[in-house]
């Protein structure tokens, strides 16, 4: 060894110091120093595992979000197609009794007017009897002559004689 | 105590004068039909046309024209 230049004697001591240099890097520095940097990374590992439960949250939230906003969406529509509905229904009901009001309207209109005829024909037929009696009674008088009248004297004492003989 | 007067009176209206046998058939038929006597009383009206009414208290008879064409107007009116 002496020819190969190692001194055993120096070669210990310096493997020894090595020894003490290594012991107390590992205790006072590699220790405390990895500690720390398993104290971060368990820091930033729980700091990752928060933000991306954080995420999954959010995205859920967004996920309600959207269905409540479709739901909503749908009742609304739901709504709108039931008021349509009802406004369509309504117009109908409106239109049928539109017509039923016009019909009736027509027909009480007909039935005035056919009154109003009535009674206007009834007027002319009960003015053209008046007339036609007037007639009657004036032109009657110059017509008779005196045996007309005796014939129609003795006709009528014939029938006042037979209604006092069905009297008794 | 005082009789009881129990003559009748008898209106009769013709358009013409009765002549007497117009008078007699008419006074016989009367005396037919109301009992008791009865007094005449004649009058002329032209409103009657022709014919002969009679009225004896409550009987009237009336054989007119006038009463004839008043039924043909209701006949025709109605």
């Amino acid at each position: 060894m002496k020819e190969l230049g190692i001194e055993p004697v120096l070669l210990l001591a310096q493997i020894v110091n090595f020894g003490i240099i290594l012991f107390v890097l590992k205790k006072f520095l590699y220790k405390p120093i990895l500690s720390m940097l398993d104290k971060r990374k368990a820091e930033i590992e729980e700091g990752l595992a928060a933000a991306a439960k954080a995420t999954r949250s959010e995205e859920k939230q967004k996920e309600k979000e959207a269905e409540l906003l479709m739901q909503a969406k749908k009742d609304a529509k739901a709504i709108v197609d039931q008021a349509k509905k009802q406004l369509e229904e309504q117009k109908k009901q409106i239109l049928a009794e539109a017509h039923t009001q016009a019909a009736e309207i027509l027909a009480k209109a007909k039935t005035q007017a056919e009154k109003v005829a009535e009674a206007g024909e009834e007027s002319m037929k009960s003015q053209a009897v008046e007339l036609a009696t007037a007639m009657v009674e004036k032109v009657l008088p110059d017509l008779l002559s005196e045996s007309d009248h005796r014939k129609l004297l003795a006709a009528k004492l014939k029938d006042m004689e037979k209604a006092v003989k069905s009297i008794h | 105590m005082k009789a009881i007067d129990t003559t009748k009176s008898a209106f009769v209206t013709s358009a013409v004068a009765l002549t007497a046998s117009e008078k007699k058939q008419l006074e016989e038929v009367l005396s037919g039909s109301v009992p008791g006597p009865i007094t005449y009383s004649y009058q002329v009206d032209a409103d009657v046309l022709g014919g002969v009414k009679v009225e004896v208290g409550d009987l009237i008879l009336d054989s007119t024209v006038a009463s004839q064409l008043k039924k043909v107007k209701t006949i025709l009116e109605k």
